[in-house]
């Protein structure tokens, strides 16, 4: 894969709220990341990082009012181009569902509580693909059964309340491919679940990637899910990507502090009995304006003076120009070693095979 | 679907059995009770014994409130003071003016205050919405007489526009069938009487609407705000839907449950402003003639009416709680 | 600054002021100091920290909020009015309310009355009384009314939710077993309409101004009942109160330290919005003729009443009374929405 041409081209997004008689909040501040066809892309960090904005911005979901949004997020469809963020209401209305598609985090409010599952999952292939009737319901049983839902004839009368929370987000997963779209975002897909229940979600969204081609935007805190399924990895910090890099060099060698930090509180197995994990201090709150510098500085253990000095720039470390870090102190192979985030099997593992 | 409706209907019977007890209780334990109701202040003791007596209060309360209970369930309300009646009987007659003139103010609260409190949701912050939020606090807060007085004298006695009094113009030939004057004049063909009937019953029926109207716009405004902000709106967003669909099956279905609700309790305070208006505009229901019972204490008119409304509002509540079940499939479930 | 300035930290913070914390080292060891600027010049760009958010934050955001939203500020504004109005009414009133001074220049039954003049700000009334002291004076009967009926209904309607919701929620099986009982009674108290409730009363118990207020008040009490019950089981729920309860205090004690101060705020709410209620009430059971039955003693709502038989030949008689109500009601609904709207975080965006 990494065709040179991208799916999505994502360049500079800013998402600003204006503050109710407060400031205003620049919840993204310059994000840039592209996704690729059969690849999965990972928007990684703390909540309130700003990752689950970027994408109601680039689905166009943010409210219409009180919110500017800058940047470019292109799209490639076929021959033509076209600037998700420069599109009428009318048009990305379009293209949301069909080519676009979304898969939330809380599959229970995420669902009509009112409305069958099957008409759920009819109502967007009435809209995009013109199915009505039993037409409709034999697709939306296809697709049910697609996505892992036994007895789908049954459970398409059924309400949300009466399906489990991994069915219901199965049935989620099943109206967001409904169209066979080209982008795919799933927003902490798997935050909601049991453990068992989140393997087999991410295996699912796994093959679905693989089978159709779609392009898939993994927003997620939990670096597990981002070591099982990300191919290329952004980390995020207060609006900002702090680091990005694929992800066999992001887990081997890490270089930003707060990705450092990220792996740190990870509980391992494979730690000495009794070695105390090492949280990141303080909370995403404890921050300062990137415009006056490093906005990770204040809970930062390699922070220097200069990282006040205005934002750091992205600096490319990689000897392939994959691997870049904002940082003015970064972490050395060496350092990372040191404080025990050394590689793990099971992290670098299993890159080969879905390599 | 019809077990939810046979257990709900069988839970109704513990709540009309303790409100029959209730209200037994209260009209037994009230400051001074009827004998001192009944009779004149200058009453004497024996007169009041004697009443006492008559009335069988001088027995265990468990016999009166057996007695109390079977001639309710036989339909015995006793007699009205003022016209010495049956007091069922007198509601009977009465019963279908109040009605005709509480759905029109029901349908003209619902038919204005869904759309209207939509519409302020939608817009929120526009003038719109300013506008209707304004409009239905004042609602709220006018007393509903003064506003029938006020539309009385400007709409029928400045403006001539409307009738000011009556259910029907006096000397208009009519057939009765039911006492539904509007039902009985559309299955006769008899049209002019259910115009004149509509005529009569737009200034009452659109002061009995204040309240309602007002509460149903503030609702249905607070739950589409609400609704508007769940998950599953953003999701059929997401979805692509069409705004009319998104609007519709997934917003405004969702924000008309509690809504639903209200309107329910609102049937109750609805009958009570029946007695308010119905005496601005002498219209001959239940609500007029208890206003005169009031003014009388002709207290068992006043027992049977409490009876009658209690009664009522249980069955409407029932009927809504059908309805929600309908709407809302998470509760049939329960 | 005994700053050193180094390679790694040419910063320029010649301006930053010592703040004096560089500890009992003084300005010693340059490690220690260059360390406070660090911390210094990070405080400052993180700017104030808002601490405030724990027990007491919720009221202070709330208050914060109300400041803030012109829907309270009017409603404060029109009650502060009104209730100054009511506690200073003698002195405010020019003439005596209830002395037939004017009686000569109105006669009703000719239509002949008396506007606003110099003398008489509001005009008279129809038996030739200032209008304006009565207003002034009415005011203060109105407020009696309103806060009586709501204390009434608040008391009664406390003590019974309050009971219930303690039983329920710490009582055990048998404490849901008198919840569910009180709650019936309550649900049924709750089946009639309030101003039925009301009507009930007085017309059993005659009419008088205290007839009025504690009718009203009564009819109140299963709102306030269902209310505190319902916000209690809310907070019973909650994990402090479990936390409490693990900690082995006694269920008395998280009842009155830990359930009701958190449910007070709706309850306080509601009482706001009763005493707009009161009013409007007051002034239908005036209407019924149940309010005070003495006419010259003046009250809004029964001012309202007698002057509906003069609305179409004197409608200011009727105007006065009812825009005196609509606006003060109007005021009490618009201060508890608003500190409805202020302490429910749903509403908190």
């Amino acid at each position: 894969m990494g065709s040179s041409t991208p799916l999505l081209a994502v360049e500079e997004l800013s998402v600003v709220f204006d503050g109710r008689g407060s400031d205003e909040v620049r919840a993204v501040d310059g994000v840039s990341f592209t996704l690729e066809e059969g690849r999965v892309t990972g928007l990684v960090g703390e909540s309130g990082c700003g990752k689950s904005v970027t994408s109601l911005a680039l689905m166009g979901l943010l409210p219409s009012r009180g919110v500017r949004v800058g940047g470019s997020a292109v799209l490639r469809t076929g021959d033509t181009e076209v600037d998700l963020l420069g599109l009428a209401p009318g048009q990305m209305r379009d293209l949301r569902g069909s080519q676009l598609a979304m898969i939330f985090q809380d599959p229970l409010s995420s669902l009509n509580p009112v409305v069958p599952i099957g008409r759920q999952v009819t109502e967007i292939l009435t809209r995009h693909r013109g199915l009505r009737g039993s037409a409709a319901e034999k697709e939306a049983a296809d697709l049910l059964y697609r996505v892992g839902i036994p007895d789908p004839g049954r459970r398409l009368k059924e309400y949300p309340h009466q399906l489990s929370g991994g069915m219901r987000q199965r049935a989620l997963i099943a109206m967001a491919v409904a169209c066979r779209p080209r982008v795919m975002i799933a927003d902490e897909p798997t935050t909601a679940l049991d453990v068992t229940i989140q393997a087999q979600i991410l295996e699912l969204l796994k093959d679905l990637v693989t089978e159709e081609g779609t392009a898939l935007l993994m927003i997620t805190h939990d670096l597990g899910v981002v070591a099982g399924l990300c191919d290329d990895i952004n980390v995020l910090y207060a609006g900002r990507a702090v680091e990005t890099a694929p992800r066999a060099p992001l887990f081997a060698d890490p270089t930003h502090p707060y990705t450092v930090g990220l792996l740190g509180s990870i509980p391992r197995l494979d730690a000495p009995r009794g070695e105390p994990l090492t949280p990141i201090r303080g909370s995403v709150n404890d921050n300062i304006a990137w415009a006056d510098g490093c906005a990770f500085a204040p809970r930062c253990d390699r922070y220097l003076l200069d990282c006040l000095q205005g934002p750091p720039e992205l600096v490319v470390s990689g000897a392939d120009g994959t691997h870049a870090h904002r940082c003015v102190n970064p972490v050395r192979h060496a350092d990372a070693a040191a404080r025990a985030v050394l590689e793990s099997p099971s992290v670098v593992g299993d890159e080969e095979e879905s390599a | 679907m019809l077990r939810f409706i046979v257990r709900r209907t069988l839970q109704l019977i513990p709540t009309l059995g303790g409100l029959s007890i209730l209200l037994f209780i209260w009209l037994q334990r009230l400051p001074g009770g009827p004998e001192y109701a009944l009779l004149p202040d200058d009453a004497t003791d024996a007169q009041r014994a004697q009443l006492r007596r008559s009335l069988g209060l001088d027995e265990p309360l468990t016999v009166q409130y057996v007695r109390f209970l079977r001639n309710i369930l036989q339909g015995d309300l006793g007699t009205s003071l003022q016209t010495g009646r049956p007091v069922m009987e007198e509601f009977f007659t009465r019963f279908p003016a109040t009605f005709e003139l509480s759905v029109t103010a029901m349908l003209i609260a619902v038919a204005v205050g869904i759309p209207l409190g939509y519409l302020a949701a939608r817009r929120r912050g526009g003038i719109l919405d300013f506008s209707a939020v304004g409009g239905s606090l004042i609602g709220i807060c006018t007393p509903v007489f003064f506003l029938a007085f006020i539309l009385k004298v400007v709409f029928a006695e400045r403006l001539g526009l409307f009738p000011s009094a009556f259910r029907l113009s006096p000397g208009l030939s009519r057939t009765d069938l039911s006492g539904f004057v509007i039902l009985d004049g559309l299955r006769t063909g008899e049209l002019d009487v259910v115009w004149d009937a509509l005529m009569h019953l737009a200034l009452p029926g659109l002061a009995l609407a204040s309240i309602p109207l007002a509460v149903i716009v503030r609702m249905t405004r607070a739950s589409v705000l609400e609704v508007l902000d769940e998950d599953y709106v953003r999701t059929a967003n997401a979805k692509g839907l069409h705004r009319r669909t998104v609007r519709g099956r997934h917003v405004l279905r969702n924000a008309m449950l509690p809504v639903v609700t209200a309107i329910g309790l609102l049937t109750g305070s609805l009958f009570a402003g029946a007695v308010l208006t119905e005496s601005v505009f002498a219209f001959p229901g239940v609500g007029s003639f208890v206003y005169a019972a009031t003014q009388t204490r002709d207290y068992p008119v006043l027992t049977g009416f409490i009876l009658l409304i209690a009664t009522m509002y249980v069955l409407i509540n029932l009927l809504v709680d059908i309805s929600y079940s309908l709407l809302d499939p998470r509760v049939r479930a329960q | 600054m005994p700053t050193t300035p180094n390679a790694q930290n040419p910063s320029d913070d010649a301006g930053t002021p010592d703040t004096g914390t560089t500890g009992p080292a003084g300005g010693g060891t340059s490690l220690l100091t260059r360390k406070a600027d660090k911390v210094d010049r990070l405080a400052e760009l993180m700017g104030p920290r808002d601490n405030g958010t724990g027990g007491a934050g919720i009221w202070r955001t709330a208050f914060r909020r109300l400041r803030r939203s012109p829907m309270a500020i009017s409603g404060a504004a029109i009650v502060a009015v009104f209730v100054l109005i009511a506690l200073f009414a003698p002195l405010i009133a020019p003439y005596s309310a209830t002395a037939q001074t004017w009686g000569g220049e109105v006669f009703p039954n000719q239509n002949i009355f008396v506007g606003p003049r110099a003398e008489n700000w509001l005009g008279l009334d129809n038996l030739g009384r200032d209008q304006f002291s009565r207003m002034v004076i009415g005011a203060r009967q109105t407020l009696l009314v309103g806060v009586v009926a709501t204390l009434v209904g608040f008391g009664v309607g406390a003590l019974i939710g309050g009971t219930a919701g303690a039983a329920a929620t710490l009582g055990g099986r048998w404490g849901r077993t008198l919840d569910n009982a009180i709650m019936r009674v309550i649900d049924m108290m709750l089946a009639l309409p309030t101003l039925l409730l009301a009507v009930t009363v007085a017309a059993l118990i005659g009419a008088s101004l205290t007839t009025v207020m504690l009718a009203v008040g009564i009819a109140q009490v299963p709102i306030f009942a269902r209310l505190l019950r319902g916000a209690m089981i809310a907070q019973g729920n909650r994990d402090y109160v479990l936390a409490a309860r693990a900690l082995g205090v006694r269920t008395h004690r998280i009842a009155l330290t830990h359930i009701l101060p958190n449910s007070l705020g709706p309850v306080i709410v509601q009482s706001t919005l009763t005493l707009a209620t009161a009013i409007i009430d007051a002034a239908a059971l005036s209407y019924l003729g149940l309010g005070n039955p003495d006419p010259s003693f003046p009250e809004w709502g029964t001012m309202l009443a007698d002057a509906q038989r003069f609305l179409s030949s004197a409608p200011q008689l009727a105007v006065y009374p009812a825009l005196g109500i609509i606006v003060t009601a109007l005021g009490f609904t618009l201060l508890g929405e608003a500190m409805r709207e202020a302490l429910d975080p749903k509403l908190r965006k």
